[in-house]
């Protein structure tokens, strides 16, 4: 179990290179370098600087929990990143199950409340989001896996969050990733019967300017205020 | 005959889409023995317009239209979640009166938004005369809205860095003039409601929700407030300018319908206290920030959570570059509210399973998105 | 009975209350002073010709493709009357997608767009379309003052 298979779309490198190196050579900007760009028009200066994410220097609860993630794992592979301050940890998509439970279960950890639950397709893979916070002890944490496109599957956290449920069943219904372990996991917001899901980035979309199904673009015979529709051409 | 061979059949009924008591589309299959809910299975998505989807193709200015139009009734509330993703990601301080002039506004709409919840709580407990007093109220802070961003509804007036037209004139005297009013115009729908007897024998124990369940489902907001859990995003992690301000988090402990209710009616009051406080605070200057004229951050992502009026707002944006945000997602406090819902109508009785779904005072448009 | 009494002194005082409804199409409420209708194209009287050089930028950020631009050489530029080089050829506001949100206005290099006080576009079309005349007219109306309103105080 390496570090290789967490992010099986970037470099080579070995899992025991130290924290800091791992966060500047995964640098998002290096990411979007090398994934192919949804779109032509979305491809972006050159950063000046470091992205802003990357300024804010770690909160002490984020380092403290990292201490805390680190003692527990142990030897298991896992990304450490900071994001705004705030501790990042991606880990293997066998792993995010007990990862969960350990960060719900222990007394020190403790976090009670999924704020939120969300897959994001990077191109290359799928990445499955999960924003934990503890109310009483008030710290949080930023949980990753990544999985990839052949191979669409990460386990369900209901028995961790009962609160994971819909947003698993959206999960699956919006990427065609399989939750294993979801006892019903049935489409959510799309219609019945459609097959279809829209948040991949494979799923068509007309960029704005362009012209969308559904858009009049013969004006007819309109007339506004009394004047062709023309315009300055009367 | 005996009574015990008798057999009785558990009843599967439907409820909505059409269903006035619903607030919306929203379809839930009750399964009944008698009149007591045994289990119930709430059906969404008959509002879902892609909001996640067509961000991605709207550029980092017009997401926002998208996001008015999420949670219709706490518009600048929404606005402020997106707005201070972007700003964090972007690195621009807004100006220190659009600070003031968002959180004004923002508070304003929640007073709004727990008046139309309490309109439609008491017109879903039978009393229709509590939804138009409710009604005047808000139409009273509508007209503020008005002045402010010029729109009833679909405000869109928050931009990056500041917000889109300073404040009209005499707008401060005014917005004391209103409060006094609507302070008044509280103290009167509560002495409509809240010690009546009708009221509470309809909501006192009804749908009701430990804590821990609540935390387990991911509740926020009055819902969890309600139980006995100070939560409160503008406390726990204060954003823009609340840590400047002085208020109280209203908590009650029994997590049932009318608890809801009170926690609610009471953060109105403190919304009018914040309001307050800002109308004496705010101060001149520009009401928009130093932005750069195109708006494209710098690769990245950030999660940013506001206290909606429903609950915990949350908005995870993505952006890698360029014009469009790659992946904008709402985490929506009715979403997981509705959740709960089924753990909240075990073994109420069908009737009260409409005031049970008032009381979370949910808005399908943000639930489906 | 002293409540009878209270409640027929409401009735007797609403009675000789003004009436609030107001018949909208003879005589209408002040707008809003933050109120926003279309945008209208501001005209350049000294050239002769709007200060649209017809860029496109808004039709790329409106959020409901409600603009349809184009642009053409200035014979004005020619003639040596006009310093535009190019100058909006077409400019097409499709008023039944307009949500009037402002974002033309905030992108425009050329401030050639502002936002006027029309708001009244029903029309026989399913698309009501304005074209450069009547967004001028639009815009110079607002400057004329034909629509200018004083700031409203709210209630």
């Amino acid at each position: 179990m390496t570090a290789e298979e967490l992010r099986p779309e970037a470099s080579k490198e070995p899992a025991s290179q130290p924290i800091a190196d791992e966060v500047k050579g995964e640098a998002p900007s290096a990411d979007a370098a090398q994934a192919p760009a949804a779109r032509p028009r979305a491809a972006g200066r050159a950063p000046a600087g470091p992205p802003p994410g990357q300024q804010a220097p770690p909160t002490a609860d984020a380092v403290k929990l990292e201490a805390i993630f680190k003692e527990i794992l142990g030897e298991q592979a896992m990304k450490v990143e900071y994001n705004f301050g705030e501790l990042v940890l991606t880990v293997l998509p066998e792993q995010i199950l007990e990862v969960c439970r350990i960060g719900r279960t222990d007394p020190r950890l403790d976090f009670n409340y999924l704020r939120s639950l969300s897959g994001v397709d990077y191109v290359t893979h799928f990445e499955v989001v999960y924003h934990l916070y503890s109310l009483d002890k008030l710290h949080k944490i930023t949980l990753k896996t990544r999985i990839s496109h052949e191979e669409p599957e990460v386990d369900s956290v209901i028995s961790v969050w009962s609160g994971a449920d819909w947003h698993e069943r959206e999960l699956a219904e919006m990427f065609d990733i399989n939750v294993k372990g979801h006892p019903n996991l049935v489409p959510l917001l799309l219609d019945e019967g459609v097959d279809e899901h829209p948040l991949l980035k494979s799923h068509p979309l007309v960029p704005m300017g362009e012209d969308r199904p559904g858009v009049i673009t013969d004006l007819g015979e309109s007339d506004w205020m009394g004047y062709r529709a023309s315009g300055g051409k009367e | 005959m005996a009574l015990d061979r008798l057999q009785t059949v558990d009843m599967t009924i439907n409820m909505g889409p059409q269903h006035p008591s619903t607030h919306g589309v929203f379809r839930m299959v009750l399964r009944v023995d008698g009149e007591r809910i045994l289990d119930c299975e709430p059906y969404i998505g008959y509002l879902h317009r892609g909001f996640e989807k067509l961000s991605e193709n709207e550029n980092y200015h017009t997401v926002l239209i998208h996001l008015d139009r999420t949670d219709y009734l706490a518009g600048f509330c929404n606005e402020m979640a997106y707005i201070i993703a972007l700003e964090k990601l972007l690195g621009v301080v807004p100006s220190e009166r659009a600070e003031y002039i968002r959180v004004i506004m923002c508070e304003l709409n929640r007073i709004a938004s727990h008046m139309m919840f309490y309109g439609a709580l008491g017109a879903d407990a039978g009393a229709l005369t509590p939804f138009l007093y409710a009604f005047r109220e808000r139409e009273r802070l509508q007209g503020l809205f008005e002045a402010v961003s010029g729109a009833r509804m679909m405000f869109f007036y928050f931009r990056a860095g500041g917000v889109r037209i300073d404040l009209p004139d005499g707008f401060i005297r005014e917005c004391r003039r209103v409060l006094d009013a609507v302070k008044f115009g509280i103290d009167e729908c509560d002495k409509l409601l809240t010690n009546n007897e009708v009221f509470i024998s309809r909501t006192k124990g009804i749908g009701a929700i430990s804590a821990a369940a609540a935390i387990d489902y991911g509740c926020s907001g009055p819902i969890l407030r309600a139980c006995g859990v100070k939560e409160d995003v503008r406390r726990s992690e204060p954003y823009s300018i609340y840590d400047r301000l002085d208020f109280d988090i209203p908590v009650a402990y029994s997590g049932d319908t009318y608890d809801r209710y009170v926690v609610r009616m009471e953060e109105m009051r403190q919304s009018i206290r914040i309001v307050e406080q800002c109308l004496d605070q705010i101060p001149d200057g520009p009401f928009m920030g130093k932005v750069p004229r195109f708006i494209r951050p710098e690769p990245g992502e950030v999660y940013v959570r506001t206290e909606n009026p429903r609950g915990d707002y949350g908005i995870y944006l993505i952006s890698r570059g360029g014009d469009y945000p790659y992946r904008v997602k709402l985490r929506s406090p009715c979403f997981c509210n509705l959740m709960a819902l089924r753990e909240m109508l075990k073994d109420c009785y069908i009737a009260d399973s409409v005031m049970v779904l008032g009381s979370l005072d949910i808005v399908l448009g943000e639930v489906d998105r | 009975m002293l409540g009878l009494i209270k409640g027929m002194i409401i009735t007797w005082k609403s009675n000789w209350r003004k009436p609030v409804t107001v018949q909208y199409p003879d005589e209408s409420l002040p707008l809003a002073p933050g109120y926003f209708g279309f945008p209208g194209l501001i005209y350049d009287h000294e050239v002769d010709e709007p200060f649209c050089v017809g860029c496109q930028v808004c039709a790329r950020y409106c959020p409901t493709d409600a603009i349809f631009v184009t642009m053409k050489d200035n014979p004005k530029f020619k003639e040596g009357t006009s310093k535009r080089r190019k100058i909006v050829d077409s400019f097409e506001l499709n008023i039944s997608r307009c949500i009037s949100c402002n974002i033309c206005v905030e992108v425009c290099n050329f401030d050639a767009i502002e936002m006027t006080d029309t708001f009244e576009a029903a029309g026989y079309h399913p698309d009501v379309v304005a074209g450069i005349p009547a967004l001028i007219e639009m815009s110079e109306k607002q400057r004329k003052g034909v629509l200018a309103r004083p700031l409203k105080e709210t209630r």
